[in-house]
């Protein structure tokens, strides 16, 4: 852990209990941050926090990608979100294709977390300045490790994570699996894919398209009926031309 | 009659301790199973792919599955034994909390929705443990409506 993370370990930790009033460990960490947004912005599992924050300032490339989604899979329902402020930021971001990555998850996070779950993720706030060499060197590396085409890359994917969560009833599980998370991370371009294996195969890719599109035409009261949900997005698909 | 391997995940199954009752589908899960639907996926996710009866805490915890069946007349009970005038559904847990339920039929055998597989019927509880499921934590019980409601309008 470097000595930043180690700063930012010890205010975590530091029986320093942020009451919403003030200024909190967080935002004294983030210096320079004088909006209100990260004002909230709160960490409150601290095996998560301390996952992320062993990955230091780009937590967001690649491998270490990975490790946060297995860190949190393995944390389960200790979800995190980010601010809008960030949201902000990262849509200001398109140098790099790591940067894109970045914002596809961070919205698939905020997609999966909800208001009446309002977990903050402080940390998400270094992924307002990722485009540094780090991101170039590994949108790079991306290039390298996947030469394979989009649609083999998705099929591949898609095989292992049903596979991995077929007698799984944990939707938890079952869309913070790795194989998942790095369909999401696909981008955009795999939209048509995932409304297709949703017509012809079904299954529950609709966390993937909530991150992937921002779009949500599942009423309410349609929650966890596959059939209707289904239907909403492959009707969202076809309005769009997507399918 | 259709059964499915022993596996890892799996590891008690036999050819006579279970079978398939159904095709694969994702519709909906061992708990909206246990819970008599089958047109939707339950599960304590903020997430509209999964529903949850209202006001019960959202986190995938024992006390949380029991509150949830509750609304549904259960409580908890001791055994998984056949009682009359009861039906039974028992919580499974794993060392990260709930993973999957089954329900009791009426000739004291157990139903499970395994994930987007299949539906199995199954001789006791212990047959889905293994590391997909873990172990049998909690049953769950509640008097048959039907059966009562036959029982007044015959005294009546």
């Amino acid at each position: 852990m470097s000595i930043t993370a180690q700063r930012a370990y010890q205010r975590y930790f530091g029986g320093n209990e942020w009451t919403g009033e003030s200024s909190s460990p967080v935002t004294d960490y983030f210096v320079g941050t004088e909006d209100d947004e990260y004002r909230n912005a709160v960490e409150v599992n601290p095996r998560v926090a301390a996952a992320l924050l062993e990955l230091d300032v780009a937590p967001f490339l690649t491998a270490e990608h990975m490790r946060v989604h297995e860190a949190l899979a393995a944390h389960k329902h200790n979800f995190v979100t980010i601010s809008a402020e960030l949201h902000k930021q990262l849509a200001a971001i398109d140098v790099f294709e790591q940067a894109a990555n970045i914002k596809r998850w961070s919205a698939g996070l905020t997609w999966w977390a909800s208001a009446s779950n309002p977990y903050y993720l402080c940390e998400a706030k270094k992924a307002a300045r990722p485009v540094s060499f780090k991101a170039a060197k590994s949108a790079q590396a991306v290039a390298d490790i996947e030469p394979r085409s989009l649609e083999e890359t998705f099929a591949n994917l898609t095989d292992e994570w049903k596979g991995a969560t077929e007698f799984s009833s944990s939707m938890t599980d079952i869309v913070m699996h790795p194989a998942y998370q790095r369909i999401i991370g696909l981008g955009p371009k795999v939209i048509p894919l995932v409304l297709r294996d949703l017509e012809v195969n079904g299954g529950h890719w609709f966390a993937a398209l909530g991150a992937l599109t921002g779009a949500n035409p599942v009423d309410d009261e349609d929650a966890g009926r596959h059939r209707r949900m289904r239907e909403a997005w492959l009707n969202w698909g076809r309005e769009q031309e997507l399918i | 009659m259709l059964s499915l391997q022993p596996t890892l995940d799996f590891p008690h199954f036999t050819p006579d301790n279970h079978r398939i009752t159904s095709p694969k589908t994702p519709e909906y899960n061992c708990i909206g199973w246990a819970a008599g639907e089958t047109d939707r996926f339950w599960w304590p996710a903020h997430h509209p792919d999964a529903y949850w009866p209202p006001n019960i805490p959202r986190t995938p915890t024992v006390d949380a599955f029991i509150a949830a069946f509750a609304t549904k007349g259960y409580a908890v009970c001791e055994n998984g034994n056949l009682e009359v005038g009861y039906e039974k559904v028992v919580l499974y847990v794993n060392q990260d909390g709930p993973t999957h339920m089954a329900r009791q039929l009426p000739d004291g055998k157990w139903t499970s929705k395994l994930g987007r597989s299949f539906d199995i019927e199954h001789s006791d509880p212990s047959v889905v443990n293994g590391s997909a499921y873990g172990w049998v934590s909690t049953y769950l019980r509640r008097k048959i409506v039907e059966n009562l409601s036959v029982s007044i309008e015959s005294s009546v």
